[in-house]
């Protein structure tokens, strides 16, 4: 095994996916914290010891630090992300270390597989009543119909050739990003870890808007993330549909709870969302929505969402794994090689289960 | 003062009933109002215009007896009563130029800026002021208000009325008269789609496979 050839952007890439900061690194080769960042940044080369060493502790096969040519990257700035202000750089790192290994495999898949094109429409829209048009065209150009409900968001995000992964165990302050861009397949990488479902398709439809809407560089500026938001209440609640679908209050001035409740299950979004786009549209006065943001507070209703709907799930990496079988791959077990990851590793990045039959190789200590 | 203090003919009763018909007439309008079909505030203007006038001349004489109503195209002239009334959207505040033209053309000059009454051997006072029903609206069309007062050809306003209006119980009851009676019966399923469809890639072999 040669050294030669040692990347120190895919130890950086494979330390920051395990959740390793530099020092904790160190401490688990026993190395000094100055002799990993001199690997990572090329001014030093490891012995094979070290090189097996890092695999071993890191999930990859020592082939994985010595392929040709440097990962494509997911940087922060080529992502749209949904984040709270105060998340720390670190677990920023480490989502965006998942995504660039996730964005590997699918482009590794890609090579042996033919995906959904991507027929995602590029618009131009800033103002409000814009993007509320733009939501329309974009379902227009989907031939999907103007005012009904979507029953999987997430489906019709991979039809239209986008990949959405779900990350588990990541970050909690991450919601979700994107990541679009000339000659990059389009992936959205949600958080699985919020067991609110309407949470989660609320997070795909934002990161649809910023593919739709937004081209890199992405400044998380608060004016993007409003018009991604109007995006994704335009498009999963259109005007006409939800309008007519809107309970008629029993009495004046009182909102019809039971069936705004059905609407949350029907149009697969919260309680606020629904509240929201019917205070947008004018079918509630502000005052009734003062009042129903506070009542849906007093009693909790916003957070208790979990069993609303069904979770969407991710199923176009699930097909791929499927269909690999028909590919000089052969299974997955056989991409996890090719990759140079371990079994878990590819479990890790894919979300998916990886043949259990297999023998596999040795598996990464836990930090 | 209120209006049927300076002129009978304006009793609350006729007032709160004319607003309620132009306030219904636009809620209507706003139910077919699309933005995201690309509908915009010219469509929804014009619509309201020309059901209002329409619809107000169909009432003249028989649901509002006494309103009577001179319509040639889309040129309409009111009277509630034989008394002038320009019906218009915008800001009580701020007449726009149609309503100060119309106010210079059919204005009353019997009473003066101060609203002291014209005597016989005074100078007649040179403005001139009618009556208007100002419909005001937010961004979207949706009105807020209805206020009755007077404009001047120079564009002051003076003795306002808000007219009493519940435009949440208007809305709901037009709603009820179109489609959201049928609510039920019109929600549409949800879309269902099929999953994305993955196939492997032609290798070389089965390439050559095919062509022999």
């Amino acid at each position: 095994m040669s050294v030669a050839n040692f990347s120190g952007q895919r130890l950086k890439v494979a330390r920051n996916f395990r959740g390793l900061r530099a020092e904790n690194l160190a401490a688990e080769l026993g190395l000094t914290k100055q002799f990993v960042s001199y690997l990572e940044s090329g001014k030093r080369k490891p012995t094979e010891m070290i090189v097996q060493a890092c695999g071993d502790v890191l999930g990859f096969d020592p082939g994985y630090f010595q392929e040709l040519g440097l990962l494509d990257e997911f940087r922060e700035q080529d992502c749209a992300f949904q984040r709270l202000v105060s998340t720390p750089a670190f677990t920023i790192k480490r989502v965006l270390a998942h995504g660039t290994l996730f964005g590997h495999m699918v482009a590794v898949l890609e090579s042996v597989l033919s995906l959904p094109a991507d027929t995602v429409p590029r618009l131009v829209a800033d103002k409000p009543e814009d993007i509320a048009a733009a939501a329309a065209r974009c379902r227009r150009a989907w031939k999907l119909d103007a005012d009904a409900p979507l029953k999987s968001l997430t489906r019709l995000l991979e039809r239209a050739g986008i990949v959405v992964t779900a990350f588990k165990g990541s970050a909690e302050k991450v919601d979700a990003f994107s990541r679009g861009g000339e000659g990059h397949r389009k992936i959205v990488v949600a958080n699985y870890d919020k067991e609110n479902p309407l949470e989660y398709r609320w997070s795909i439809a934002h990161e649809l808007a910023h593919l739709i809407l937004h081209r890199p560089p992405h400044l998380a500026t608060p004016e993007r993330e409003k018009e991604a938001n109007r995006f994704a209440a335009a498009f999963l609640m259109p005007r006409g549909g939800f309008s007519r679908d809107f309970p008629r209050s029993k009495s004046p001035g009182q909102l019809n709870w039971d069936g705004v409740f059905q609407l949350r299950h029907r149009w697969g979004v919260g309680i606020k969302a629904v509240i929201a786009r019917a205070f947008e549209l004018r079918l509630i006065t502000p005052l009734q929505c003062q009042r129903a943001y506070k009542y849906l507070h007093a009693h909790g209703w916003h957070r208790d969402e979990a069993d609303a709907i069904e979770h969407e799930k991710p199923e176009l990496v699930a097909t791929m794994f499927s269909a690999l079988g028909d590919t000089p791959i052969g299974a997955p077990i056989e991409l996890a090689r090719r990759l140079n990851w371990s079994p878990k590793t590819l479990e890790r990045v894919s979300g998916l289960p990886v043949s259990p039959l297999v023998v596999r190789m040795k598996e990464p200590r836990t930090s | 003062m209120k209006p049927w203090d300076l002129e009978t003919q304006l009793t609350e009763g006729k007032l709160v009933e004319l607003a309620t018909r132009v306030i219904e007439i636009r809620f209507d309008a706003l139910i077919d109002h699309d933005p995201d079909k690309g509908d915009g505030a010219w469509d929804l203007g014009t619509k309201v215009y020309e059901r209002t006038i329409k619809q107000l001349a169909w009432a003249a004489g028989k649901e509002f007896p006494w309103l009577s109503v001179f319509l040639s195209g889309l040129y309409i002239d009111l009277k509630v009563d034989g008394c002038p009334v320009r019906i218009f959207r915008g800001d009580p505040d701020n007449p726009n130029g149609n309503v100060t033209r119309w106010a210079l053309e059919n204005g009353d000059r019997t009473f003066g800026k101060n609203g002291t009454e014209f005597f016989e051997g005074m100078e007649p006072p040179s403005v001139a002021w009618v009556w208007v029903m100002a419909v005001q609206t937010v961004g979207d069309g949706t009105p807020v208000r209805v206020i009755v007062e007077q404009v001047s050809d120079e564009g002051d306003t003076r003795n306002r009325w808000a007219v009493p209006l519940n435009l949440q119980a208007i809305r709901a009851a037009v709603e009820k008269k179109t489609w959201r009676a049928n609510v039920e019966s019109m929600a549409k399923p949800p879309i269902e789609l099929e999953p994305a469809a993955v196939l492997p890639k032609a290798t070389e072999d089965a390439a050559s496979d095919e062509r022999s």
